[in-house]
């Protein structure tokens, strides 16, 4: 029977303004001095598990109190950002830390995840965090030298600066919870204030995640850099913080990207992640005895439900059947691993729609007899639209060039491939087909060191570079005179000279 | 001017679908222009959907059996015209149902599917019936001449529903297209069917609908002393209620009785409450009561047309098997729980209705405040579709959702 109103109680999460608990004004008058950004609160549905109650935001948080709190935390060298998240990531590690048992619970009951899932995600976001030597990395990727955080380095003859951008807006994804953790330590990293709307159905994340920086060191400028803010997508003040922000981190389907580009100001950069999907070659040559549970991985995390989740497998092999066997393995092993999240009733029936779709199609179907997976085996165009739930459509017959010609476009993610070698041999027809990333299957949700983001160079695109160029008698390279540039109009033969010492 | 319950024959919606079915050529009091209401067989079926009663008449039980009788009948027919339901028949074993609930469903998504050849080819003389597309591709059902037939007979069925009037005591606006523009979009053809049972004006022209004479219209026809049944989806109903309110409101009293099908279709995010528009066009049109402003319920796939009775209960013709499944077993749930509504269908005679839908309800049953004793059918919403791909799709759909 399908569950019409969800009776369960609503979970309470708190609005987060500028790392402090924003109270309204009936509560005991305990009101923020000055900051007047919260009503009374409402409660919200979500789509999986309990309700939520939110306080109503009034109005942005931005403004004065913003402009301070941009300029403490763009102060901050950073050395101590990194170790004050390191801090917080070790906090996160220990499993009776009990913020992180609060987030597992919130998990569990929000969104429906199972407790296994929920343990997991802690964990990441545990090495989001404590991850120093990672970010430091990325940044070095991205930059050319993270010391352009903090001070002038050299670039070529010039020296230049990286600037924040100053505020970013993050709309988050309520499907995978650590990519909004890691959506917010970007912005940490780059010295940008932020100001994070949870989907509908994570409220839980980002609020434990500044929670735990309160629980670390309430006044460190980290933690007054972040408001966490829940409000309807139609609500003014949605506007209101879109027009004000530098930058917004959009993740999300084409409502949530077209919302943001149409709000944001002229100079505002707007970052989106999404829509896209991802898919699986194996190719000939697969070790099966691995390729089961390396797949079972990214189908099961998360459901489907991420941009990287594979959903469909295609396979070189015109036989699929020992494919089947071996993804059948993996997905019972995952399975126990990493049991199904709590799944609405709506997703059940299109589940279990797409079995019968199946059936009369005359399709090959090999299902878990707990509904927790199924397997069909479909030709490509006729596959619409995932049902999620586990549910993978193979294609056999596909050799990996033609996948990469016919079935790759901008909007699709990660393709991840099984035997690797097959990648090295099909990346250029990849890139050209416009894919972002191409990885070894099993490892879609962990993304190396370095690497772009839907194209994007997540951390430059939060930067402003600053320039300065050196002294005019310093001299560049190719320079063998100091550059007077009066004096090349004036002479023409030194002109002709400049063309050749400066070419 | 004469009366003409005395000069002629009492011509009511069913009398005039059944009068049409009767006669082989174009009836002369239909006009020339008309569609003609033809079905070459009056079994059984034709003759209850043609009916007036639409088998409410008869005692709960009774209309279990007959529904039994008429959809295990279609089963059979299907299972040796149709290769695909043939087959599938076979691959689950279900070759000889017993009981409604064995009968195997289609779900309405295979509509949509180029291979899934569900329906009599065009060759065979069928209408190509599409849907709207709402919600991304767009299912097609091919309707053979019998098949539409036996739709307008739902239709005239369930208008019963609504009223009984003589032809000339009623001038229906339709808020949509005419036949001819509705090309081949379901839900545009079906509102444009309603011409072929009283006179009608469309109101929607190459796209438009130019709503200061639709509201002239309505004095006009009221000011002549007629009744005025308006059709057409909730978001026209809605500028409908706008427009009347800007022309100073229409007196309708009641004389004026708006029915509403179709859904919100792309309007759907700034959808009003059923409560919320009754109560907009009873004030536009200045009804007398709420039960002025009904529903009807259908789909491109279903060739049965559900109306509400005065008292805004939607009866289930006695043809017609509604059943409310768990979403997870998709079992038969009793009576008075929600699930996912399966849909068996006699009616449709060139393709296989047992359809499985994408919509949530529930079925109750019972004698009505009306008079009548039927199977009811409550919808209560779409089902939410996991849709468009990635992170991107849940967020999309919580984006919408708040």
């Amino acid at each position: 029977m399908v569950d019409t109103a969800t009776a369960t109680r609503p979970v309470a999460i708190p609005a987060i303004v500028w790392g402090r608990r924003a109270v309204t004004a009936g509560a005991g008058g305990r009101q923020l001095a000055g900051t007047e950004i919260v009503d009374e609160a409402v409660t919200w549905d979500t789509s999986c598990g309990a309700p939520f109650e939110h306080p109503r935001v009034l109005r942005s948080p931005l403004g004065d109190a913003g402009a301070a709190r941009a300029r403490d935390l763009a102060g901050v060298p950073l050395s101590e950002i990194g170790a004050f998240l390191y801090r917080v990531g070790r906090q996160w590690e220990q499993r009776e830390y009990p913020r992180r048992q609060l987030f597992e619970l919130g998990l569990q009951r929000v969104m429906g995840l199972s407790p296994e899932m929920a343990v997991f995600e802690a964990n990441l976001v545990a090495v989001l965090l404590r991850s120093r030597g990672r970010w430091l990395e990325a940044l070095e990727a991205e930059l050319g030298s993270w010391r352009a955080l903090d001070r002038w380095v050299e670039s070529g003859d010039s020296t230049v600066r990286a600037i924040p951008v100053g505020s970013v807006l993050h709309l988050l994804p309520g499907t995978v919870p650590a990519a909004g953790v890691m959506s917010i330590v970007r912005a940490i990293l780059t010295k940008n204030i932020s100001i994070v709307k949870p989907a509908v159905d994570d409220p839980v994340t980002a609020t434990s995640l500044a929670l735990s920086f309160m629980d670390s060191d309430p006044d460190h400028p980290v933690t007054r850099s972040l408001s966490v803010l829940y409000w309807p997508h139609d609500d003014p003040v949605g506007d209101e913080i879109a027009a004000e922000v530098d930058a917004i981190v959009a993740w999300g389907g084409d409502h949530a990207i077209e919302w943001a580009r149409r709000r944001a100001g002229v100079d505002t950069r707007v970052l989106a992640f999404g829509p896209k999907s991802s898919i699986a070659i194996v190719g000939k040559g697969a070790d099966l005895g691995v390729v089961g549970d390396r797949l079972a991985h990214d189908v099961s995390m998360y459901e489907q439900r991420g941009c990287f989740s594979v959903r469909q497998v295609f396979l070189e092999d015109d036989d699929p059947e020992s494919l089947i066997a071996a993804l059948a393995d993996g997905l019972r092993h995952y399975a126990s691993l990493l049991p199904p999240a709590r799944r609405t009733d709506d997703e059940a029936a299109m589940a279990a729609i797409a079995g019968i779709e199946a059936l009369v199609l005359g399709e090959r179907v090999t299902a878990d007899s707990a509904n927790a997976w199924q397997i069909i085996v479909r030709a490509p165009e006729d596959v619409r639209e995932s049902p999620f739930a586990r549910t993978v459509f193979i294609h056999p017959g596909w050799p990996p060039e033609q996948v990469a010609r016919h079935w790759v476009s901008p909007r699709t993610q990660t393709v991840m491939v099984e035997p690797w070698e097959v990648a090295l041999d099909v990346r250029d027809v990849l890139a050209a087909a416009g894919v972002s990333r191409i990885a070894e299957a099993g490892q879609s949700n962990l993304p190396r060191t370095g690497g772009a983001h839907d194209g994007i160079r997540p951390l430059a695109a939060l930067l402003r570079f600053v320039t300065c160029d050196p002294s005019s008698t310093e001299l560049g390279k190719g320079l063998v005179a100091p550059l007077n540039q009066t004096r090349l109009l004036e002479e023409p033969v030194f002109a002709e000279r400049f063309t050749h010492f400066a070419p | 001017m004469s009366d003409p319950r005395v000069v002629g024959p009492i011509m009511t919606v069913g009398d005039i679908a059944c009068a049409a079915a009767e006669s082989a050529a174009a009836p002369s009091d239909l006009g020339s222009d008309r569609r003609v209401v033809m079905l070459p067989d009056r079994g059984e079926l034709p003759q209850l959907v043609f009916g007036r009663t639409g088998g409410w008449d008869l005692p709960l039980e009774d209309q279990r059996t007959l529904r039994r009788r008429l959809v295990l009948d279609a089963f059979h027919r299907h299972v040796s015209s149709n290769a695909t339901y043939r087959d599938y028949v076979s691959r689950v074993g279900a070759t000889a149902p017993d009981a409604l609930a064995e009968v195997p469903l289609l779900p309405t998504s295979l509509f949509k599917h180029p291979r899934a050849q569900l329906a009599l080819s065009p060759s065979e003389g069928v209408q190509r019936c599409v849907s709207s597309g709402t919600q991304g591709s767009r299912s097609v059902v091919g309707r053979d001449d019998d098949t539409m037939e036996l739709l307008v007979g739902s239709m005239a069925t369930g208008l019963g529903l609504i009223g009984e009037w003589y032809e000339h005591e009623l001038d229906v606006v339709n808020l949509g297209p005419a036949l001819d523009e509705a090309d081949d979009v379901w839900f545009a053809h079906v509102l444009a069917l309603v011409e072929v049972l009283y006179p009608t004006h469309h109101a929607m022209r190459a796209g438009r609908v130019e709503w200061d004479d639709v509201a002239r219209r309505l004095e006009v026809s009221l000011d002549a002393g007629r009744n005025v049944g308006i059709i057409g989806p909730p978001f026209l109903a809605r500028e409908l209620a706008e427009a009347c309110g800007r022309h100073g409101g229409i007196d309708g009293g009641d004389r004026v009785t708006v029915v509403t099908g179709g859904g919100w279709k792309g309007f759907h995010q700034s959808r009003l409450a059923r409560d919320e528009l009754t109560e907009r066009l009873a004030k536009a049109l200045r009804l007398n009561g709420d039960a002025q402003v009904r529903d009807a319920f259908n789909q491109v796939e279903l060739n049965t047309i559900v109306f509400e009775c005065d008292a805004l209960v939607k009866h289930v013709p006695a043809w017609l098997d509604v059943t409310a499944r768990d979403p997870r077993t998709l079992e038969p749930l009793p009576e008075g729980e929600v699930g996912i509504l399966s849909f068996l269908d006699p009616s449709a005679l060139s393709f296989p209705c047992f359809i499985l839908g994408e919509d949530v309800g529930m079925v109750t049953s019972g004698a009505c405040s009306c008079g009548r004793t039927s199977v009811y059918l409550h919808v209560h919403r779409r089902i939410e579709r996991a849709e468009s791909w990635g992170c991107a799709a849940r967020v999309a759909a919580s984006w919408e959702a708040t």
